[in-house]
């Protein structure tokens, strides 16, 4: 039993007409002979027995077919039930592909990529595709974060990897002593698979409630700090679906007595908080920035390197410092205010006001048209 | 659904053009019935139009010069030349005329010219009628340049150039493409429109969906076939590809506004018909290296034909012409 | 044609002067062949397509000198705009370009469309002799006569292309190419405005009429280079043409000796006002 297929119908058609069989079915026919004919927009094609057999016909004239489409079954034997048959052909011929292991291309460059070879994976379908890869390369990176120091806090960081942030971060994570960075969040693709610090990026943000679910992660903490108003709505979104932050302070950071710390702050090396200052949610101090004593700052602030404020300097929310700041005592800074390198503050700076450095520095307004006028 | 051919769309463009303006003329060689012009894309027309069908002899430049002049006295002449081969015997026409005059007379003269012609090989005709030498006129000022793909509506398309351009427009279709269906969604391929500036819309063509793509190909008109085939073929291996391609060849506006499509963030091909050098493509890529510097992930990667004439034997002719295994060597290449 | 010749030597002169770029093609000595053939046509629906030696068929047509002059000068006030200079005019049914023969088929298909419009414009396509070596010219010449236009070719036959003669170019008769085509060819005395005229009026009236194109052969000469500095025709011969073949002497026989003056005193007084205009007088 053999089907007999339609020809190649040249390059410039996929489909064809049927015109109709030749000989009658249920007709013995013989290898060689014209039975039927199909018709291209530029062509009619012959359509001969390539086998000896009674013609079992599957098609009927001007039915559109394809190349390689069964047209007709030539069996020894008068068959009854046609399908069947086909059924029977179609399974022969697929019995005559080996089983393996599919690995599709994707899968294949990720394994690659992440140096996995097929054994590691237990594969038990007969597909490996990328979920699979992902799902192992992430649980993979986790694991071998948490081996033998499972008594530290996991921290998960977010964000940060173009601009530096994550780095800084995980620096100085890696030399706590209570905590441990387990994984980098980032939304920026162009990262995933590579590691910052030897600590593993692995995707965006979807991945953390099933960490946290797992028991695979203890808090995270949030390590951008260009768009301020993006981490302060991030802080409150996570903070609100229960997602527990918490505070990285570097092991040189030197807080005095009475200093109160809110969550989610970055604290980093070398910087001094006076005695009393209070420190709300969310805040980013870079190295080396020295706060007086009673300084109250809001929340999702950031600041530079060397920042100097006097004593009982009150910060807003979202206030950014770039670096080389001074501040004298008692100012008050509201929300929102950028302030320029290299400025010295001696007035008060109102909200969503861009301070310029220089000796008549000029405050100018960003949130609304109001221009003020400084010297600082 | 639509399942017209790309051949009928054009048919149908020509047709409905002739329908609804009578300063619509026809001239080329071979057009008349019963023949309907060498691949019978004016099929018919001779027969509902018949004052303004004109066959010609074999003269493309006096061709192209009487359109031109028919033009100038307020008709729309649309010429087909019947390879795109033959358009250098009217380049002269093309260049040193129908572009200039709009540009040089100020727009006091108009030059609704429509020049329609197959480009591309495929078909085993060999070397002088099997070219892609749409490139040769891409830097001439004042002449637009439109080759739709199979992702395209090319008809209505070209209805509205035949019936809107008021300066002359080189309308390249590839012959590869007549009897393709045009896509439209109807398998695994997911399709649409992005409506531009210049009112040559870009299609874009993704073979998934819900996230984002793997690579990026930029690709126009011929191309279509080995683009589309490769990304079927990508589907089972989830390679994700997103398409792009422009139905205009504009390289003269310094950032082609469907560069908005683009982010940087994946892999970049751009692939054509055509020998390598000095082409749309390596405009694009120049483009977009000027446009995304520092934020490509690697280097602009570009697929062209061999540099070679293309040959008449099918077996040769396919290793000269660019395919779907070159696209996807290229494709898994990129991401690797 | 007196305006004519004094506007082509005061260009001639502002050239020699560096106060216009580029090339400049004068007619000298072939002002019979643009006056004759021009004063013809029916100026509101007739075209001309004019070539690289136009501003004698610019000048009959339109006789804007302020136009042309500032245009081959470059200046924005120019016919058009500075865009064009000496070899791209165009203003209403004018049209011109630089490359030899291009027009011809042009010429063609704007007879044509006018031919489907119904409105009876004739079209006129003007070449030189130089230009028959042009193949352009001849396919635009079998779909002419096979479709009817209606065109007249105009041939100014100066005998010289730049600075090679016919002689050198063409093999055969030049003033039977057309024939073959099935388009009758009338020739005639380019220096005899008069004839000139009386002929291609009655050329245009047959094409009018419907029966097709045809051609006008004028024989002229080319007083002045082709452009400056390429003229390496003999002295004596040059002068022998000077005094023989001027249509402006002609003329100034037919329409006697005061007249003439009066004209060529008019014609320099306009000119003269024209360049003062532009600053170049």
């Amino acid at each position: 039993m053999k089907s007999l297929n339609t020809p190649f119908l040249g390059a410039n058609d996929d489909e064809a007409t049927f015109n109709g069989w030749l000989v009658a079915a249920g007709s013995r026919v013989e290898a060689g002979m014209l039975v039927a004919t199909v018709e291209t927009t530029k062509a009619v094609l012959d359509v001969e027995a390539e086998y000896d057999g009674i013609l079992h016909p599957l098609v009927e004239r001007g039915a559109r077919v394809v190349p390689g489409q069964p047209l007709a079954i030539l069996a020894g034997e008068p068959i009854d039930d046609l399908q069947a048959a086909l059924a029977a052909l179609s399974a022969e011929a697929d019995a005559n592909i080996p089983f393996e292991v599919r690995v599709t291309k994707k899968a294949e460059i990720l394994m690659r990529r992440h140096g996995i070879v097929l054994e590691q994976l237990g594969a038990d379908t007969s597909v490996v595709d990328e979920a699979a890869v992902s799902q192992f390369v992430e649980q993979r990176a986790v694991n071998e974060r948490r081996l033998g120091i499972g008594h530290l806090q996991r921290v998960g960081v977010i964000g940060g990897v173009g601009g530096g942030g994550a780095m800084i971060v995980i620096d100085s994570l890696l030399r706590s002593y209570s905590q441990q960075p387990v994984c980098v969040f980032e939304r920026d693709k162009v990262w995933h698979g590579r590691t910052v610090l030897g600590v593993p990026v692995i995707g965006s943000l979807e991945a953390l409630s099933g960490m946290l679910e797992r028991e695979e992660l203890d808090a995270v903490v949030i390590a951008f700090n260009r768009d301020l108003g993006e981490r302060a709505s991030l802080f409150e979104r996570l903070t609100g679906e229960g997602v527990p932050f918490c505070n990285v302070i570097d092991a040189r950071a030197d807080l005095r007595s009475l200093v109160t710390v809110g969550n989610g702050n970055v604290i980093l090396a070398n910087v001094y908080l006076g005695a009393g200052t209070r420190v709300g949610d969310n805040n980013f101090i870079s190295a080396n920035v020295f706060l007086e004593h009673g300084n109250q700052l809001g929340n999702a602030n950031a600041f530079g390197p060397g920042v100097f404020t006097s004593g009982n300097v009150t910060i807003g929310d979202r206030v950014r410092f770039a670096t080389g700041i001074f501040v004298e005592p008692g100012i008050t800074i509201g929300d929102g205010a950028v302030i320029a390198s290299g400025s010295v503050l001696t007035v008060d700076v109102p909200a969503s006001t861009t301070v310029k450095a220089g000796r008549r520095a000029v405050a100018r307004a960003t949130a609304s048209t109001q221009e003020n006028r400084y010297e600082s | 659904m639509n399942t017209e051919s790309y051949l009928d769309s054009i048919r149908r463009g020509l047709r409905g053009a002739m329908e609804s303006d009578e300063r619509v003329y026809l001239i080329g060689e071979d057009l008349l019935d019963p023949y309907g012009g060498a691949f019978k894309v004016s099929k018919g027309l001779s027969t509902e139009f018949p004052k303004r069908v004109l066959t010609t002899p074999i003269s493309e430049s006096a061709i192209t010069g009487l359109a031109t002049g028919m033009a100038i006295r307020g008709l729309r002449p649309v010429v087909e030349i019947m390879f795109g081969d033959f358009l250098t015997l009217c380049t002269d026409q093309l260049v040193n005329s129908a572009t200039k005059f709009p540009l040089m007379y100020r727009d006091k003269v108009r030059v609704p010219l429509v020049l329609r012609t197959p480009m591309g090989g495929g078909r085993g005709y060999g070397p002088t009628h099997s070219q892609s030498i749409e490139k040769m006129f891409l830097g001439v000022p004042g002449l637009t340049v439109v080759s739709p793909s199979l992702a395209h509506d090319p008809g209505t398309l070209l209805k509205r150039t035949i019936l809107e351009s008021e300066r002359p427009v080189l309308w390249v279709e590839y012959k590869s493409l007549y009897p393709k269906q045009l896509l439209n969604g109807g398998d695994e391929l997911r399709i649409w429109q992005v409506e531009g500036e210049d009112g040559y819309p870009l299609a874009v063509v993704e073979n998934f969906s819900g996230s984002d793509p793997d690579v990026v190909v930029i690709a126009y008109g011929g191309a279509s076939v080995p683009l589309f085939e490769s990304m079927r073929r990508l589907i089972p291996e989830e390679i994700r590809v997103r398409g792009l391609l422009p139905s205009r060849l504009d390289t003269r506006t310094k950032t082609p506004w469907w560069f908005s499509e683009i982010t940087g963030r994946e892999p970049i091909i751009v692939a054509e018909h055509g020998t390598r050098g000095f082409t749309w493509g390596s405009e694009i890529a120049a483009e977009l290296n000027l446009t995304f510097f520092g934020r490509l992930v690697a280097p602009v990667r570009r697929l062209a034909d061999a540099d070679n004439v293309v040959p008449a034997g099918r077996g040769l002719e396919r290793e000269v012409l660019l395919n779907e295994e070159q696209l996807i060597k290229a494709i898994v290449e990129s991401i690797t | 044609m007196i305006l004519i010749r004094y506007v082509e030597q005061s260009l001639l002169r502002l050239y020699a002067q560096g106060l216009m770029g580029g090339t400049v093609h004068t007619c000298i000595g072939q002002e019979g062949c643009a006056v004759g053939v021009v004063s013809a046509i029916d100026r509101q629906r007739d075209m001309l397509f004019s070539n690289h030696r136009g501003h004698g068929h610019y000048l009959a047509y339109c006789g804007d000198i302020h136009g042309l002059i500032a245009e081959i000068m470059g200046l924005p006030i120019g016919v058009c705009g500075g865009m064009g200079g000496s070899q791209h005019i165009q203003r209403e049914n004018f049209y011109t370009n630089g490359i030899q023969g291009a027009g011809v088929p042009i010429a063609v298909g704007m007879g044509l469309a006018e031919r489907f419009k119904g409105t009876g414009a004739v079209s006129l396509a003007f070449l030189g002799d130089g230009t028959f070596g042009e193949g352009a010219v001849y396919e635009a010449m079998n779909l002419a006569a096979l479709w009817s236009a209606p065109t007249l070719f105009v041939v100014e036959h100066n005998g010289y292309a730049q600075s090679t003669p016919s002689s050198l170019q063409h093999a055969g008769d030049l003033s039977r190419r057309a024939e073959p085509f099935g388009i009758p060819v009338t020739r005639t005395e380019g220096a005899d405005v008069i004839a000139v005229f009386e002929v291609a009026n009655r050329l245009l009236g047959q094409i009018r009429a419907g029966k097709g194109p045809r051609l006008l052969f004028l024989d002229t000469h080319r007083f002045a280079p082709h452009s400056k500095g390429d003229d390496f025709r003999d002295r004596e011969e040059l002068e022998r043409i000077n005094r023989e073949c001027d249509p402006i002497q002609r003329l100034a026989a037919q329409i006697g000796a005061d007249t003439y003056e009066q004209v060529r005193k008019a014609a320099e007084i306009e000119v003269d006002i024209v360049l003062q205009e532009l600053g170049v007088q």
